[in-house]
């Protein structure tokens, strides 16, 4: 293999421009008894990775028909193909974040391989020193055929007929029913330091379905100005039911794509599963009063029931009250010109919540498991016998978590609607918070854990939304809306004398994540780095450190030593970093999130853009661990901050020193030398668009032409040394974690709609 | 459509009544009753064939939970990395979690201590639920039940001996104490008064004598425990005790009349190299093993502990079993014991690590540099235990010494063999993991060699020291038969043996051992003799660390160890130091304190 001398960028290599293809065309028509609402639509896009796309072709159909004055019937259907190809992340894309994926292959990528060797093969890692990612490149290429999509038809029918004057009654029914397939080669690689040696092929096949039937009877009167509105209904519900089978199988006689399938492998392992799903059931009722338009009272009543709970805490019953005094229609406002419109409003209510628990939780299981619980008991290598491990502890006194949600707030238009104001003080308190606590390992630790109701998080924020608008000149009207929303996240119990728990995630044997009362959750926790030590002296000064020595603790076969590396604060102050010392380095729930919405409209072209920022956020940049220490694997550490390491001629007091050592004051630590700012602001959307004017239009018979051109994130602010500040996660308990964050990708889009 | 609408009319409070009665049929609590699907209830699995499959499963805790890599029995980061067989290998920062472990600086928040006591303790809970299982079933012959119970309690026995050598002072949960039975109420049993404030060794003397009572000599299947593993695991848990008496009758009868689950008497495998093959699973040494197996489609069900135990960056399947990932790298001071005298008895007081005793390495040598391997006399078991330069590893190429090597400056230049797969075995591995180095091979958790050995021990301790020299000659005579020598490869064509003139395959190295013939006379002596047999002998097998710590010696030996590596890889433990007080046993899991209350879970010192 041939070093490129020039240099390879990993990540353009891995990347290219990616066209998005979007066409929509709907009808609606329909006469006075009946209408209708037909639409198809297909979306082409690539993504920026290689051999990644996004295929979406959709079908929907409303219609409704008054069969007499009193009875209508109607439908909703969408039917939808959907093939998503070379997806990065788990759960949809959304764990990409917290995953090692070929973008971050990319950049721990020495940029001295090249792409390809000589022969025209792909060039890797296998020279040592060279760290062990795999070829990205090589990686996205093998998966090019991999192929899977998923075709879902959902809808629902209703009938609604007036059976008194005030009285109206609907039925509904509703569902939807969804296959997948899909299949993956897995190729044999050559060229990297840790290389798949074995040729697998596997597929993927499944459906799923669920209904809900909805019965509901609506009473409304006006008296003088007395308004009243009752609703009472019912409701039924399945969601979840699916059957699934996969199977794989390896080494085929020919890797030809034309050839390989299932039976054409060997040592075929087959596997599949089903659920019935979890059933629902409610019964709800709703009084809404409103005297002359200025005071309002509204209340809800529910009873949910759910199969997810055992039968002596299936039901929850959930109220909910509000009130609104529109006080701009007091006589006493009357006086007061500038106010055209003011609500206060303020509420109160419960909402039970049970999706977090595991439609078993209240089962105690046993389940066989190849993995788990298989045994070659006859010792003949053969395949083994099959084995039982208790794999669910019930709990069947589960009950249902309940959010209690209280505001106040109100609406305001000023200045004969230049000016609204919308603000809301709130707070939403999780009770009987349904969370499932690790069991100790000594009950035995395999067995799936139940939910218990024991925890509870309090959110509370501020949310404000300005918006004013005008005419500048006659042909120029603006409107800007600027919305603002403080956010708080605090656990507040977990269960009684447990007063944290650590996230059993760890990333290279890096654990991050720590939940505690009082902090918010998922907050990150390890040793606060105080700098780096300068000299002996520092060491010898400073509280004893594993992976450093001292000058009095040194001896003829460990000297002194371990300038460049982590000095980590002494928190407990007792003279010794031990993991007492480890503190909270921040938290990912972002403090403040705002947006800046600008409209302008001049004759016929509109311009629109949208800014947003998070602040108070933070980041635990986990790909430094692979960029910035030359241990990580051999040869690691590529990053551009390892130039700025600690040397002993120019010192450096943020970069540790470069060096083959990996221990307590290196690399294998979370501390707070991977945390960041996540602060962002960003540019997410500017829009330029045109309409046709009107009497052009009609001599074309056309009722609307808009040609619009669009950018979509032109420009990120932040101080984030990553790929993006926008680290999200796929669950609530490892957020903020960037191993191999997606970038976000700016888009330029042509746009063209015609009405008719 | 004056008619269609008549017809609507009519067909509306049909429509009214459908739904009603759905929505009475919904009321019903059996529509919120959804059965678990895909697993089994309590039920049904309280029953015989149940109750046998959650045997098996216990079993399959042997090589711990699933794919983890160090929570079963192989011990070989616990007992041969601590215990200075072999490094962690690789590099620096390669599964870095493993450092302190080696360096002696683990925290109770190492997530491999976590793993190995909780893997463990599953081992525990599973045994726990069979012998709870079997006491909620009647109508079973005693026979069965009591063959079900012993073997149970067997394996727990062995958990515990895991965990009390691991731990020392280990919470006693059995199947009466705190199985979640139908419920579990966290906050009043989990988190019960599970205490760490007894020693469990009574409690495994119990499990094994149990075993040991109950057990039939033979079994329906070779992995399963017999009557004489037990007795072997009893004998085993005296000696760690210091209970010289007991161990030795023990012992004794299990080396008079034991036999292997398979019916075979006890003895030692003829062929000390082959004695680790997949083809030689089960033998007449293998007292107790974890079951491999390359046949499941699974990579939990083969010697996973050890698939990254394998050479590095080579043209895996036609060099070497595996290009990744080159853990467990034996130490330069295991290599090096193995240097004997012109008599072929190894060097008892140190001195192999000195002069013209020392063992050549290629340190430093890089492949593509000439390099002539060490020609002193040397004990052949090293060539059948740890792959190094210049010598065929195996029946694959000849060991080329740096390339094979993951970071040579880091780790030294061996790499591990016992248990490495071999060109004639490659299709018997599991080749459905990420990499090639599942082993179908067996891990033999007492074999009968160890057994000799500890029955030396005793005999040294309360018994004859001749008796302990035929032990351990015992043992030295099947290392020095011709079997275990490896054979140099043709310089013409590698891919053979050579021979020389006569026709006599020619040795890859100086092989000379010999047994003890002087009369043993002073017991000190003979201890040291045990003690090294028992080094070179079980080498790599995760069981060296343990037996330092029983011995008493461990904070002499692994001092003098640390400081012999760091002389030779200084950047691996430069600064690393072994404090007996606080590093004979790993800290409890900070994580398992934090669960079940500091109250309950008292930390080691």
């Amino acid at each position: 293999m041939r070093a490129n001398k020039a240099g390879t960028n990993w990540f353009d290599a891995i990347t290219n421009p990616a066209p998005l293809n979007r066409h929509m065309l709907s009808f609606s028509g329909g006469n006075d008894r009946s209408t209708y609402y037909l639409s198809l639509g297909m979306q082409d896009q690539n993504g920026i990775i290689l051999n990644q796309n996004f295929t979406r072709y959709s079908l929907r159909l409303n219609s409704e028909h008054d069969v007499t004055k009193k009875f209508r019937i109607g439908e909703n259907i969408q039917a939808t193909y959907l093939s998503v190809t070379g997806l990065i992340g788990g759960a949809g894309g959304r764990g990409a974040a917290a995953e090692e994926n070929d973008f971050l292959s990319a950049f721990r990528m020495p940029a001295i391989i090249p792409v390809y060797n000589e022969f025209g093969g792909y060039a890797g890692t296998q020279a040592k020193g060279f760290n062990n990612p795999r070829n990205p490149v090589a990686a996205r290429e093998r998966s090019k055929d991999n192929y899977g999509f998923g075709f879902g038809i959902f809808g629902n029918v209703y009938a609604e007929l007036d059976l008194l004057e005030n009285l109206k009654v609907r039925s509904s029914f509703g569902g939807s029913l969804g296959l997948n397939y899909s299949n993956y080669y897995n190729r044999t690689s050559y060229e990297n330091s840790e290389n798949n040696s074995t040729f697998s092929y596997g597929e993927n096949s499944g459906y799923n379905r669920n209904w809900i039937f909805t019965n509901t009877a609506e009473y409304k009167k006006q008296f003088g100005v007395h308004d009243i509105t009752l609703l009472g209904g019912i409701e039924s519900l399945n969601v979840g039911y699916f059957r699934q089978m996969s199977g794989n199988g390896q080494e085929p006689f020919s890797r030809d794509i034309d050839y390989i399938t299932l039976t054409n492998t060997t040592n075929r392992v087959v596997n599949s599963d089903f659920r019935r799903g979890v059933n629902f059931f409610s019964v709800f009722g709703q009084a809404r009063y409103t005297y002359n338009d200025k005071y309002m009272l509204n209340a809800l009543v529910r009873r949910d029931g759910s199969s997810r709970f055992g039968a002596n805490n299936r039901y929850g019953i959930f109220p909910a009250v509000s009130a609104a005094w529109r006080i701009s229609d007091e006589g006493f406002m009357s006086g007061v010109s500038f106010v055209s419109d003011l609500k206060i409003r303020g509420g109160w209510g419960q909402m039970g919540n049970s999706n977090n628990v595991d439609p078993y939780n209240q089962y105690s299981l046993f389940a066989s498991n190849l993995s788990q619980s298989y045994y070659d008991i006859a010792g003949a290598n053969g395949t083994p016998a099959e084995g039982f491990y208790r794999s669910r502890i019930g709990n069947p006194n589960a009950k249902w978590e309940t959010a209690e949600t209280s505001n106040i707030g109100f609406d305001g238009s000023f200045f004969d609607g230049k000016l609204d104001l919308i603000f809301d003080l709130w707070r939403k308190d999780t009770k009987d918070l349904l969370y499932e606590l690790e069991t100790p390992a000594v009950v035995g630790a395999q067995a799936a854990d139940p939910a218990l109701n024991i925890a509870s998080i309090r959110n509370q924020g501020i949310d404000l939304e300005i918006v004013t608008r005008g005419n500048a000149s006659p042909t120029l009207r603006y409107e800007v809306k600027v919305t603002g929303s403080f956010l708080q996240n605090e656990i507040t119990s977990i269960a009684p004398d447990v007063p944290y728990f650590d996230s059993p995630i760890t990333f290279r044997g890096i654990n991050p994540i720590r939940n505690q009362v009082g902090y918010a959750i998922s907050s990150f926790y390890g040793y606060q780095v105080a700098g780096l030590f300068q000299n002996q002296a520092d060491i010898d000064n400073a509280a004893t450190q594993d992976g450093v020595t001292k000058t009095e603790a040194a001896t003829a076969d460990s000297p002194a030593g371990g300038i460049g590396r982590f000095k980590y604060a002494d928190i407990n102050g007792d003279g010794a970093i031990t993991p007492d010392d480890r503190t909270y380095l921040g938290d990912p729930v972002p403090d403040f999130n705002g947006g800046i919405n600008i409209k302008l409209n001049y004759k016929n072209f509109e311009l629109e853009t949208f800014f947003q920022t998070f602040l108070g956020v933070d980041i635990f940049n986990q790909s430094r661990w692979f960029t910035d220490f030359y241990p990580s694997f051999t040869g690691a550490a590529y990053g551009r901050r390892v130039q700025e390491s600690f040397t002993f001629e120019n010192g450096g007091n943020t970069t540790p020193i470069f060096e083959n050592v990996s221990n307590f004051s290196t690399n294998t630590q979370s501390n707070s030398y991977y945390v960041e700012s996540g602060n962002y602001g960003r540019l997410a959307n500017l829009q330029l668009a045109y309409n046709l004017p009107e009497g052009i239009l009609s001599r074309y018979g056309m009722d609307k032409v808009r040609v619009y051109l669009q950018a979509t994130n032109l420009f990120t602010i932040t101080s984030y040394e990553g790929l993006d500040p926008g680290v999200a996660g796929d669950a609530d308990t490892r957020l903020g974690i960037d191993v191999g964050n997606p970038p976000v990708t700016r888009g330029y889009n042509i746009g063209l709609n015609i009405g008719f | 459509m004056k008619n269609l609408t008549n017809i609507l009319k009519k067909a509306v409070p049909l429509t009214l009544v459908v739904s009603i009665t759905v929505g009475v049929i919904a009321c019903k609590d059996e529509f919120l009753d959804v059965p678990a699907t895909g697993q089994l209830t309590e039920s049904q699995i309280i029953t015989l064939p149940g109750v046998e499959g959650q045997l098996i499963g216990t079993y399959a805790v042997l090589d711990g939970i699933s794919e983890d890599w160090h929570g079963g029995a192989v011990n070989w980061l616990w007992g041969s990395m601590r215990g200075g067989d072999a490094n962690k290998g690789t590099n620096a920062g390669d599964f870095s979690t493993m450092n302190p472990i080696e360096r002696f600086e683990v925290d109770p928040t190492n997530g491999e201590v976590n793993q190995k006591w909780s893997d463990t303790y599953e081992g525990v809970a599973r045994a726990n639920q069979v012998l709870f299982t079997l006491s909620q079933l009647e109508d079973i012959p005693d026979e069965t039940k009591n063959r079900i119970a012993a073997e149970a309690r067997f394996l727990r026995g062995h958990f515990y001996f895991e965990l009390r050598k691991n731990f020392k002072m280990v919470p006693w949960v059995d199947e009466t104490s705190n199985l979640p039975a139908t419920e579990v109420d966290k906050e009043t049993t989990a988190k019960g008064d599970i205490k760490n404030d007894t020693d469990v060794w009574p409690k495994i003397e119990e499990d094994f004598k149990y075993a040991f009572d109950n057990l039939p000599e033979t079994q329906s299947a070779a992995g399963r425990a017999n009557k004489w593993a037990a007795g072997a695991y009893l004998g085993k848990a005296y000696l760690y005790q210091g209970k010289f008496v007991e161990a030795k009758t023990m012992f004794d009868d299990v080396i008079a009349n034991g036999v292997t689950a398979n019916g075979q008497k006890y003895g030692l495998f003829p062929d000390f190299g082959a004695l680790f093959m997949v083809a030689n699973d089960n033998s007449m040494e293998s007292v107790f093993a974890f079951q491999a197996t390359g046949g499941a489609q699974n990579v939990s069900n083969s010697l996973h502990e050890l698939a990254m135990a394998m050479p590095y960056n080579t043209a895996a399947g036609q060099a070497a079993p595996s290009d990744c990932c080159g853990f467990f790298q034996p130490s330069f001071d295991m290599a090096a014991s193995y240097r004997t005298t012109a008599q072929g008895l190894p060097l008892l007081d140190g001195s192999y690590r000195t002069g013209a005793n020392e063992l050549k390495t290629d340190q430093g040598v890089l492949s593509n540099a000439a390099f002539q391997p060490d020609q002193g006399p040397l004990d052949p078991r090293l060539d059948r235990t740890i792959g190094r330069r210049g010598l065929p590893f195996l029946d694959w190429d000849v060991h080329p010494g740096y390339s094979w090597v993951r970071d040579q400056n880091y780790a030294g230049p061996y790499t591990p063999m016992k248990f490495s797969i071999r060109k004639s075995e490659y299709g018997t591995r599991d080749a459905s993991g990420w990499t090639p180095g599942y082993a179908a091979n067996n891990y033999m958790i007492i074999r009968f060699a160890d057994v000799l050995l500890m029955a030396a021990e005793t005999e040294v301790e309360i018994g004859s020291l001749e008796k302990a020299r035929e032990y351990v000659n015992l043992v030295r005579a099947r290392a020095a038969a011709p079997e275990t020598f490896v054979i140099a490869r043709d310089p013409a064509d590698q891919s053979k043996d050579f021979k020389d003139a006569d026709g006599n395959f020619v040795p890859a190295a100086n092989y000379v051992i010999g047994t003890y013939t002087m009369p043993w006379t002073d017991q000190a002596t003979a201890r040291d003799a045990v003690r090294f047999e028992r080094k070179l002998e079980l080498a790599l097998e995760g069981h060296r660390f343990f037996d330092l710590v029983r011995w008493g010696i461990d904070k002499d030996v692994i001092p003098s160890y640390l400081a012999y590596e760091t002389s030779k890889i200084s950047s691996h433990f430069s600064g690393a130091s072994y404090d007996a007080s606080k590093d004979q046993y790993l800290p409890i899991p900070q994580r398992q304190i934090d669960l079940q209350g500091s109250d309950v879970l008292v930390q080691n010192p």
